[in-house]
């Protein structure tokens, strides 16, 4: 591994790469084998190496730290190594690899007992199944490649599972299918969850029958986000270009905000139903360009929409500050809050008045017509 | 760095490699103040405790002692927090002494004003103390001098306890030892010898030793260092006799010395056995046998099986904190955790052996544990899997299948002698049919339990059936193979006793046999998983054989 960088500049940077062989020298070197015991404890006397730490992560679990590692193996730590995909000829193989001793008999005979319970529940995913009482039926089924695409597997001499989706709810919520198979309404994780918590060992299983194996989700620190090669002076090269861009176009934006305030409050002077037309003539660029309606205004125009019962195009800022468009129809206007319904979506909201930027009403002839 | 065999967690625990070469002297080093927690084959697991740090101060080490052997053994650097902890937990102890006073009787005396302005304090020793002396002592209410060592050492601040013991009454004993008696000549083991010894130096306190490494003779030992009127306390009737037949062979006291205390005879003597049932049994609220406390001028009491004290023996012993008193144990884990009432009223740990140590010298019988896994039929596991859970470990571990692999075993060790020992009456019985062999239980009179052993030791009988009650303290010199088919779900204590029972010495020196049959995939196996790490963590090779490769051995 390269010698981790501390910051990238200062004399930290510079003295990293002889931290990285003080440290080494200061520390106790890894030690690679570990002590079994009948007690099915292990004990790694010192650090121990990445190799073997790894191997004790998913295979014990630890009970002691310090200056020596202890771990304890259980059923539950075996079972989730087995559940990695692991297998107990592999596990004790590396157990003998980095073990000082033999492996102790209780130990071996822990870890071929788990292999042994390990898997013997099935937990899939079937959208539908079917079911004969005739074998012979379902055969024809499984093997006519025109079910191919229902992904079609088979469970039992007189059970079918299918990727595709059944067209009706034949069964109750929990069918004995056949003496082997057992349907269950709940997703695999949930019935894997459930079987562990009663002590069995299941394992998961795709549509076609094998076994998936659930490994956790690692996460890890973000590694280095920096493409390989680039420099540091680069990168910093390029922050102050992204950084020039911005300031300039931050500039180029005032004046034209500053602009917008001014035009609105001349505008306010105007007539403001004459304004409010305008933004309805083109309903695409409405409220953004010219500013914010006068509340007044725009309240006006839900009163009378609500009147009327007519439908309005109404502008909201949302919370991130972005305006969002909707047709509606105003039912109330009070309390600083108006009810809509938007008729499209078939659904009510409720909006506070300041957030409303421009409301326009919405002919009701061009609605008819629309 | 050194090259040392031990390595210090900063969970308090220590590692020792028990292979190295300095192993032994660090093990002599760190068993004054550190707990043997569990003891395989190559690395024993030591922890270290408040009480063990106590323990040690009582016996006389000091902080800096302990911290140097920690520093000189130790493979990697000692964190620092943990040698700062050691010192501090150790200077607590000794602060506040109790101590007999001339003018004053008994008084307890602060090295450290504060520490005393501060216990005085707390609510819980009023009423146990009395004037204040001076800023350094108060005066203590003699019958309190138990509970407040109690309430001291639940706020932090053990007390030592100089103010000494009564003589008591004296009473001529001593141990016959050179065969005059028409016994074969013996004498105290050597660790036996150091544990009387280390009681009586320490002046109260409790011994551990394994089962069957002679603790009876401990107590025998004691009493004649004393030579005083001695009350012993034991669990049960069978094993007040048997102190007494003890007592009777390797001392000079005769049977007219001996009483027994119990629910049957109510004999109060220089030397009294007495069981706890009857101490503790309670009359309209009222302990009614607790004035045989005072009958008499105790200069000794022995606690039998202190792992089991009651807690009514305990409140008694509170009262009884002037007279000496010695605790003799296998182990001293209490399934309820009132190890810290153990240290402040019968005293200290004393001396400790473990296990491997007292085989290794030949005192106790080599053992080997075996679990057999028997694999149910279908029908019973259906019958299994739909069980009640309350019902579930019952159904495993009263499996029929087990009669079969008992007999198979029984048959392999024939002419041994074998006892069969389980938890359920109607299970025993059906075994003791399907063997042939004589069953003891609680309902057997103790007659004829007595019967029954006698034969057994005759060799008369080699197999015996026997119930739980059978636990504790009966004495079978001889067997060898011990099969049990059922147990109180999984208790450590219950697996000490039980394999005390075959770890007496064999004459031949053969390895004693320690069975277990377990249901396979059923809680009684969850179960042998609790005592099997017992027995691994004290030190037994343990082996697992599936029940269908016992008839191929």
């Amino acid at each position: 591994m390269a010698p981790r960088r501390l910051t990238f500049t200062g004399p930290g940077y510079r003295a990293a790469g002889r931290a990285d062989t003080t440290l080494a020298d200061l520390l106790a070197p890894p030690v690679d084998d570990l002590v079994l015991q009948g007690d099915l404890t292990g004990i790694v006397p010192g650090r121990p190496t990445p190799a073997l730490a790894h191997l004790l992560d998913c295979l014990a679990q630890v009970e002691s730290r310090g200056a020596a590692l202890t771990v304890r193996f259980t059923a539950e730590t075996v079972r989730r190594a087995l559940d990695d995909g692991r297998g107990a000829d592999e596990v004790l193989a590396d157990l003998a690899n980095h073990s000082r001793t033999h492996v102790p008999q209780a130990l071996d005979y822990l870890i071929r007992d788990a292999a042994r319970t390990h898997g013997r529940l099935r937990v899939g995913a079937a959208t539908s199944y079917i079911r004969a009482e005739d074998p012979m039926l379902l055969a024809g089924v499984a093997q006519n490649p025109v079910f191919a695409r229902l992904g079609v597997v088979r469970l039992a001499p007189t059970v079918l599972a299918c990727q595709a989706d059944p067209s009706t709810v034949l069964e109750a919520l929990r069918v004995q299918l056949a003496p082997t198979v057992l349907a269950c309404q709940a997703d695999p994780s949930t019935v894997l969850e459930a079987l562990r918590v009663h002590g069995l060992s299941p394992s998961a299983e795709g549509p076609d029958g094998q076994v998936v194996l659930g490994r956790p989700t690692v996460r890890r620190v973000r590694g280095d986000r920096r493409r390989p090669g680039v420099e540091p002076d680069a990168v910093v090269e390029v922050v102050r270009e992204v950084a020039g861009i911005r300031t300039a176009r931050l500039t180029a934006l005032i004046p034209r905000l500053r602009g917008a305030d001014r035009a609105a409050q001349a505008d306010r002077s105007l007539q403001s139903r004459a304004a409010a037309a305008a933004a309805a003539a083109e309903p695409d660029d409405g409220g953004a360009d010219g500013g914010t309606q006068d509340p007044a205004v725009a309240l006006g125009t839900l009163r009378e929409a609500v009147a009327g019962r007519h439908e309005v195009w109404i502008e909201i800022v949302g919370p991130a500050g972005t305006p969002t468009r909707r047709r509606v129809r105003p039912v109330t206007v009070e309390g600083g809050r108006v009810r809509a319904i938007d008729v499209e979506r078939e659904s009510e909201l409720t909006i506070a008045v300041h957030r409303i930027a421009s409301v326009t009403l919405i002919d009701t002839e061009d609605h008819a017509t629309a | 760095m050194t090259d040392g065999p031990l390595i210090v967690q900063s969970d308090k625990s220590l590692l020792l490699e028990v292979d190295h070469d300095q192993a032994e002297a660090c093990r002599r080093a760190i068993a004054p103040f550190a707990e043997l927690e569990r003891a395989p084959e190559h690395v024993h697991t030591y922890r270290l405790t408040p009480l063990g740090l106590w323990n040690a101060r009582a016996a006389g080490h000091d902080a800096e002692q302990v911290v140097n052997v920690l520093l000189d053994y130790s493979r990697y650097p000692v964190p620092h927090a943990l040698l700062v902890d050691i010192a501090e937990t150790m200077s607590r102890y000794g602060r506040l002494q109790l101590i007999q006073h001339p003018v004053h009787g008994l008084v307890l005396q602060a090295l450290d004003r504060a520490v005393l302005a501060e216990v005085l304090k707390s609510r819980r020793t009023a009423g146990l103390v009395g004037e204040r002396i001076d800023a350094e002592s108060v005066v203590v209410h003699p019958s309190e001098r138990g509970h407040l060592k109690q309430v001291l050492l639940k706020l932090g601040w053990p007390a030592e306890d100089l103010a000494g013991y009564v003589d008591g009454e004296a009473h001529p004993i001593d141990l016959v030892t050179d065969g005059s008696d028409g016994n074969a000549p013996w004498t105290l083991r050597p660790y036996q010898q150091q544990a009387v010894d280390g009681f009586w130096h320490g002046g109260s306190g409790v011994v551990v030793l394994p089962c069957g490494a002679g603790k009876t003779l401990v107590g025998a030992g004691a009493m004649a260092t004393s030579k005083t009127t001695t009350l012993i306390l034991v669990t049960n009737t069978v094993s007040a006799r048997q102190w007494r037949d003890e007592l009777l062979r390797r001392t000079t006291l005769t049977d007219d010395e001996i009483g027994e205390y119990s629910g049957a005879r109510k004999e109060v003597r220089p030397v009294t056995i007495a069981t706890y049932q009857v101490l503790t049994t309670k009359r309209k609220g009222v302990y009614t046998h607790l004035e045989l406390l005072d009958a008499r001028d105790w200069g000794l009491v022995i606690y039998d099986e202190v792992h089991l004290l009651p807690a009514p023996i305990f409140r008694m012993t509170a009262d009884l904190q002037a007279r000496r008193r010695l605790g003799l144990t296998a182990t001293l884990v209490r399934e309820d955790g009132r190890e810290d009432e153990v240290f402040s009223l019968i005293g200290p740990k004393r001396y400790d052996a473990p296990w491997k140590d007292i085989e290794n010298q030949g005192y106790i019988a080599p053992a080997a544990c075996i679990e057999v896994r028997l694999t149910l039929p279908d029908r019973e596991r259906m019958l299994y899997a739909t069980a009640e859970p309350e019902d579930k470990y019952r159904l495993a571990a009263s499996a029929p299948g087990k009669n079969r692999v008992v007999e198979q075993l029984v048959a392999k060790h024939a002419g041994e002698p074998t006892l069969v020992i389980g938890q359920y009456i109607d299970q025993l019985e059906e075994l003791a049919e399907h063997l042939g062999a004589e069953i003891i239980t609680g309902a057997t009179t103790v007659t004829e339990r007595q019967r029954l052993y006698q034969a057994f030791r005759t060799g008369e009988l080699t197999t015996l059936v026997v119930s739980k009650v059978a636990n504790f303290s009966i004495d079978l010199p001889e067997a060898s193979v011990a099969i049990q088919v059922s147990g109180s779900f999984g208790s450590r204590q219950e697996e000490a006793q039980r394999l005390g029972r075959i770890l007496r010495p064999k004459e031949d020196g053969r390895t004693a046999h320690f069975y277990a049959v377990v249901a396979r995939d059923t809680v009684d196996q969850e179960f042998a998983a609790h005592r099997q790490r017992f027995l691994a963590e004290q030190g037994y090779a343990y082996t697992i054989v599936d029940a269908e490769d016992l008839v191929t051995e």
